[in-house]
């Protein structure tokens, strides 16, 4: 009966947790997404905010997401941060439009595969 | 994260209904949820050890939610019978009363020769000493000899026998088992004296052991270590 009581608390505990971070990291990513999608489409001042905002807001949740998520998906993302933002600075337009295409379909990608949906599980 | 949740059981509902509808005979030795959480186990701790890519708390979960599901299905198993022979199936009579039930050999997927196998390896030469053969849950066969193909017992035979219980072991390597010796009810001090009374040494035995019974065995150690004598005898 223990073992029983035990294993229900762990369930419920692990639900718990699991649905926590299901509505962190899908909030996280979905504030990450706004503040790509109100990038500009070419390197200008605001841009440079925005995506010195986008890298701050990046770094503070990398840890936590990195906890659950593949790897793989967290640092493709780490690495499409970086090379916009080396864009930004070096004012470079082309490789900024790209890089920001990029990120897009990075950050959209790893959300709808975090999200819970059939398309997901299957 | 949540997917990987969700997948995971899924998968162990999946391999569950999968194993019972393969049949006993691809269970072996343990219960049907048992083999699927040891199958998925064994999958899910070696990912993250192998890709390091795979983040620690995914598998941790995984594993969590296995272990908490088998507690809980073997919970339910216990107080609902009904859903023990869903889940796990009924024992099924291949021989009874000494007739074969061929109707249900195909059922459980079994030819004749695996029978065979199985009784010989039960120490039954010839199917027609068998009286009953029982495939239980667990996919182990359960075999019953004829009364006439019976090892000789002394309750076969009329005759009453003393239950000879287990042997406690009191002293093992040199190191005195306590809770065995409260187990037989002997006190350090009974102890010493019957090491006294038998001329040994604590330092020198390999293992002291009485049996319900009030049966000793005495073994005592070599100089090199091995085993150099062996005593038994009634205390």
């Amino acid at each position: 009966m223990r073992s029983f009581i035990a294993s229900l608390v762990t369930l419920a505990v692990l639900c718990g947790a699991v649905c926590a971070n299901c509505i962190y990291v899908e909030n996280r990513l979905s504030e990450l997404i706004e503040i790509c999608d109100s990038l500009p489409d070419s390197v200008q001042d605001t841009a440079k905010a925005a995506v010195t905002k986008l890298c701050e807001k990046w770094e503070s949740c990398r840890r936590y997401i990195s906890f659950t998520i593949d790897h793989r998906e967290v640092d493709a993302v780490d690495d499409a941060v970086s090379l916009l933002s080396v864009c930004v600075k070096t004012e470079s337009s082309e490789q900024y439009a790209a890089a920001l295409d990029q990120l897009s379909g990075l950050l959209n990608r790893l959300a709808e595969s975090e999200a819970l949906s059939l398309d997901g599980i299957l | 994260m949540v997917t990987i949740f969700i997948r995971t059981a899924l998968i162990y509902l999946i391999l569950v209904v999968s194993m019972r509808l393969m049949g006993k005979r691809q269970v072996g030795e343990l219960q049907l949820s048992e083999l699927t959480v040891t199958i998925l186990l064994s999958e899910i701790a070696a990912s993250p050890l192998t890709d390091k890519n795979i983040p620690f708390a995914q598998a941790v979960c995984s594993i969590l939610l296995l272990l908490s599901i088998e507690v809980i299905l073997s919970y339910v198993l216990l107080h609902h019978p009904a859903v023990k022979t869903a889940l796990t199936g009924k024992p099924s009579m291949i021989i009874r009363r000494g007739v074969l039930d061929r109707k249900e050999l195909e059922r459980q997927r079994l030819c004749l020769s695996e029978l065979l196998c199985a009784l010989r390896q039960k120490g039954i030469a010839d199917i027609a000493d068998v009286e009953y053969a029982i495939m239980e849950e667990n996919g182990q066969l359960s075999v019953f000899p004829k009364a006439e193909a019976s090892p000789l017992t002394p309750k076969a035979c009329g005759k009453k026998v003393r239950e000879d219980g287990i042997s406690h072991a009191l002293i093992i390597d040199r190191v005195i088992i306590q809770k065995n010796l409260d187990a037989v009810g002997w006190s350090r001090e009974k102890l010493e004296r019957e090491l006294k009374r038998r001329g040994a040494k604590l330092c020198d035995i390999f293992l002291f052991a009485v049996g319900d019974s009030g049966r000793v065995t005495l073994i005592l150690k070599g100089e090199n270590g091995s085993k150099s004598g062996t005593k038994e005898e009634k205390s």
